[in-house]
């Protein structure tokens, strides 16, 4: 039986205020508890019905049967600009929205159980900037993220907390967002952005992911620190830094280095150090401001403009492939077995056919379709 | 297949038959029908990309009997009958919407796996053949991509009864 249908009949009328007897009374069944066994899944809805079910909502048949689209469910914080605008997320987040419920829909077929117990971290807006350092340290020590953190923490998050890391095309403005969904949460990182702010978004998306439940952020968060707004937000973004900065630049790791420095220039060692944690200057003059170890003099020699390393240098920096592994395989089974047609995948991912193709290349699998 | 017979085809179907040059022969030998979606998404594409294969729009409209236009109670007699209705692309549902709908004695033609399985899932094993089948029967021996050729469509039909355990 079609269960989508019926569970995505029961949202339309949940959210159009309406009771089961209002509803089967427009729908122009005899009693309520037709349907009532069609929400329960015991009855299937025929085509007449279905059509009359648009009619009543005003909603197209998609929203009945696209599996493939989230339907009153799903919760997206973004990291953009002021270049972004609502409108602008709006539309993103629809499209972001179909990948990760495609996901959700293909481990559903393919029999990948998805985790019901989500992790959290046991931190709130009253926590001190300490406790959001501390958390950041000993998550990457849980994780084994060694001395470079950046280098394997997509891998971890996806092992660990069974959430999709997507690389994706994203409009200018946007930099990345996490993305709560049931039995399907997700980050998605601008895949065109500079390495240090790419593994900076990665680790601040983290924090939000765990700490969704007690501090769930705003549905637009700016990236520039001074437009973050006052009060509660602006404090769980602060927390989110700390934690990422810590998580980004283990303590352990940068110790050595630091002492190590003598008489370097401070932006000059600033800007070769960076690159060794795959973060930005500017980033880790935040780190070592935050663990205290700058003497005033430091302070007053540190010029942002000065701060120009964001992640490797540039021509050693790979811009990672489209979406992540995990995801490109469950659409490769998807293709395989059938459950999705060629043309479907291509148009879902926005890719033409070739593309397709060199997507599955890209990450060496074979390509299942000759086009 | 007989001469003249009906054939309903899909945005893949009519692609390749650009590509191989086959179009001409197949639509002389048959009547092809196709919907408006997949008569759109044949012609849709960018010209300046190295994979793109032109499909005039004068040599198809002539190659066309009928292009369909599909409504939405069409479309729902089709979704409450698939289990993967959101696995097929728009041309793809348009194409067996129309098809469900009809009578006749038509046979069709599609090269991707999901929509072969949702041919047979619907009960029309014997009405799909292979666009090589269409072409040799109208004269031509065009060189065709894998999924195009009689053996394919064999192997899916064979691949779908062994996946769910009808043999």
């Amino acid at each position: 039986m079609n269960n989508l249908i019926n569970k995505r009949l029961k949202i339309a009328r949940e959210k159009a205020g309406l009771t089961q007897a209002q509803l089967a009374e427009k729908l122009g069944f005899k009693d309520r508890q037709t349907l009532a066994a069609i929400e329960a899944g015991q009855r299937k809805m025929s085509a007449e019905e279905l059509v009359r079910a648009m009619d009543v909502f005003g909603l197209d048949l998609d929203y009945f049967t696209d599996g493939f689209r989230l339907v009153g469910e799903g919760r997206f914080s973004w990291r953009a600009d002021k270049n972004a605008t609502e409108v602008l997320l709006a539309a993103f987040e629809h499209r972001a929205g179909c990948w990760v419920a495609t996901y959700r829909r293909l481990c559903e077929w393919q029999g990948i159980k998805t985790d019901l117990l989500q992790a959290h971290l046991p931190l709130n807006e009253r926590s001190a900037f300490e406790d959001a350092i501390a958390a950041g340290e000993a998550l990457g020590a849980e994780w084994k993220l060694g001395d470079q953190p950046a280098i394997t923490l997509d891998q971890a998050i996806q092992e660990h907390l069974r959430a999709l890391v997507l690389y994706v095309e994203a409009p200018k403005g946007i930099s990345g967002a996490a993305c709560k969904v049931p039995g399907a949460n997700a980050i998605l990182i601008n895949r065109r952005e500079p390495e240090g702010r790419r593994n900076f978004d990665l680790a601040h998306e983290v924090f939000h992911l765990l700490t969704w439940e007690q501090m769930p952020p705003e549905h637009k968060e700016p990236i520039e620190v001074n437009h973050r707004g006052k009060g509660r937000h602006k404090r769980i973004e602060q927390l989110a830094d700390n934690f990422a900065a810590a998580l980004l630049m283990p303590e352990h790791a940068l110790e050595p280095l630091w002492k190590a420095r003598s008489d370097e220039n401070i932006n000059a060692w600033l800007n070769r150090t960076a690159p060794a944690f795959l973060v930005s200057a500017k980033a880790l003059k935040w780190r070592l401001a935050n663990l205290g170890w700058f003497s005033k003099a430091e302070q007053l020699n540190i010029h942002d403009a000065k701060l120009i390393a964001n992640g490797r240098p540039a021509k050693e920096q790979q811009m990672p492939h489209l979406f992540c592994d995990e995801f490109v395989r469950r659409m490769h089974t998807g293709l395989a077995k059938g459950e999705l047609s060629v043309r479907r995948a291509a148009s879902l991912l926005e890719l033409t056919i070739e593309d397709l193709a060199q997507l599955f290349r890209d990450y060496q699998l074979p390509v299942p379709f000759d086009l | 297949m007989q001469r003249g017979q009906v054939v309903l085809v899909d945005t893949n179907i009519i692609i390749e038959a650009f590509r191989a040059h086959c179009w001409n022969a197949v639509t002389t030998h048959f009547t092809v029908e196709t919907v408006e979606t997949c008569y759109e998404e044949a012609l849709t594409g960018d010209p300046l990309r190295p994979d793109y294969i032109a499909v005039d729009a004068a040599q198809l409209r002539n190659g066309l009997r009928k292009r369909h236009a599909i409504g939405r109670e069409q479309c729902a007699q089709l979704v409450v009958r698939l289990a993967y209705k959101e696995g097929l692309d728009a041309g793809e549902i348009d194409l067996f919407a129309h098809a469900l709908g009809r009578s006749d004695a038509w046979i069709a033609s599609c090269a991707d796996r999901a929509a072969v399985y949702a041919a047979l899932e619907l009960g029309w094993q014997e009405r799909f053949v292979s666009l090589e089948a269409m072409a040799h029967a109208a004269g031509a021996r065009p060189a065709l991509r894998h999924h195009f050729t009689d053996r394919w469509l064999q192997d899916m039909r064979t691949t779908y009864l062994l996946d769910r355990g009808l043999t």
